[in-house]
């Protein structure tokens, strides 16, 4: 029976949400994006300010609508918004980024409610731009927490990647919802 | 553009004219495409930086509406609530990515409010315009 998936792509600013929804989806991208003011916080010109909107069927006709939300903290209310909606999260970290590893310490806390409840994939991108942390410092970060997640390095064009990494996500959701009584 | 004080206070001072002279209108915020305040009057409660992120939210949103349902574009938008009514819309500037948002309370009249929000929006464009050929 094919069931229907809502994913929340979250992460920091640049860490490649909307590219990532948009490797993946089978539909034209529902976008909203403005054009970057806060060049010192990153570089790109275009940042999203409320959400991406993407489809994608699986190979087993499941199919999965996956929310990508702005990255910067000001939109934090677009995270409780749509985090409620989510039965699963692929959080997405930059590797290139100052501090990977405190936001992941900072995201795993802010969406704790959907952690909780529901499953949770890292993927880590531009690991070609900066190797480090790498992935087992990622584990073992997540091991201090008390936490065993996938973490995966990827680039977030790749559709074969992306998709594997929702593949992981939407096999832990499905695996979390026969174990829950 | 955030850091340029002419610009600020250019927005600044439409913004003030614009909330002494319409019926109803307590608040009032010029702000960035992505979700940053230029200039704003504001009542006390309100914090300038949320509303800023939640205006340029809501705007990107009924856009993406509006193109999906193939309505052309979007003019502006309403928020009708118990106490009053909230617009935001676009400030024709091509230099610049700006919107306008009016926080009026029920002794305004909507269309009242509407026509002096876009003629403010017209007049903070038109401004951006003189000082760029300039």
């Amino acid at each position: 029976m094919s069931q229907e998936y809502i994913v929340l792509v979250a992460g920091p600013m640049g860490a490649g949400k909307t590219t990532a929804i948009a490797a993946l989806s089978e539909i034209p991208v529902v976008r909203t994006e403005a054009r970057n003011t806060d060049l010192a916080r990153h570089s790109k010109a275009l940042t999203t300010v409320a959400l991406d909107y993407g489809e994608i069927t699986l190979s087993g006709h499941d199919k999965v609508r996956l929310y990508g939300v702005p990255g910067q903290d000001r939109f934090d209310f677009m995270w409780k918004i749509l985090e409620r909606r989510a039965l699963g999260l692929m959080l997405l970290l930059d590797n290139a980024a100052p501090d990977p590893i405190g936001d992941l310490d900072r995201y795993l806390k802010v969406f704790a409610d959907l952690d909780q409840r529901g499953a949770m994939v890292i993927g880590v991108t531009r690991t070609d731009v900066n190797p480090q942390p790498d992935t087992e410092t990622y584990n073992e970060r997540l091991r201090e927490s008390g936490r065993v997640l996938p973490v995966f390095a990827l680039d977030a064009r790749e559709p074969r990647q992306v998709c594997t990494l929702l593949g992981t996500l939407v096999a832990l959701v499905e695996a979390r919802a026969t174990t829950v009584v | 553009m955030n850091d340029d004080p002419h610009l600020r206070q250019a927005c600044q001072q439409q913004i003030e004219t614009l909330v002494q002279q319409t019926l109803g209108v307590v608040s009032a915020s010029v702000v960035s495409g992505d979700g940053f305040e230029v200039a704003s009057l504001l009542r006390d409660d309100i914090s300038g930086d949320k509303l800023a992120a939640m205006a340029s939210s809501l705007l990107a949103l009924s856009e993406a509406v509006v193109q999906e349902l193939r309505m052309n574009s979007c003019r502006n938008i309403i928020i009708e609530s118990d106490r009053g009514h909230v617009v935001a819309l676009r400030i024709p500037a091509s230099e610049h990515e700006l919107l306008l948002c009016v926080l009026c309370n029920d002794s305004a009249s909507l269309g009242a409010v509407l026509f002096a929000a876009r003629s403010t929006a017209q007049d903070i464009g038109l401004g951006l315009e003189q000082r760029a050929d300039a």
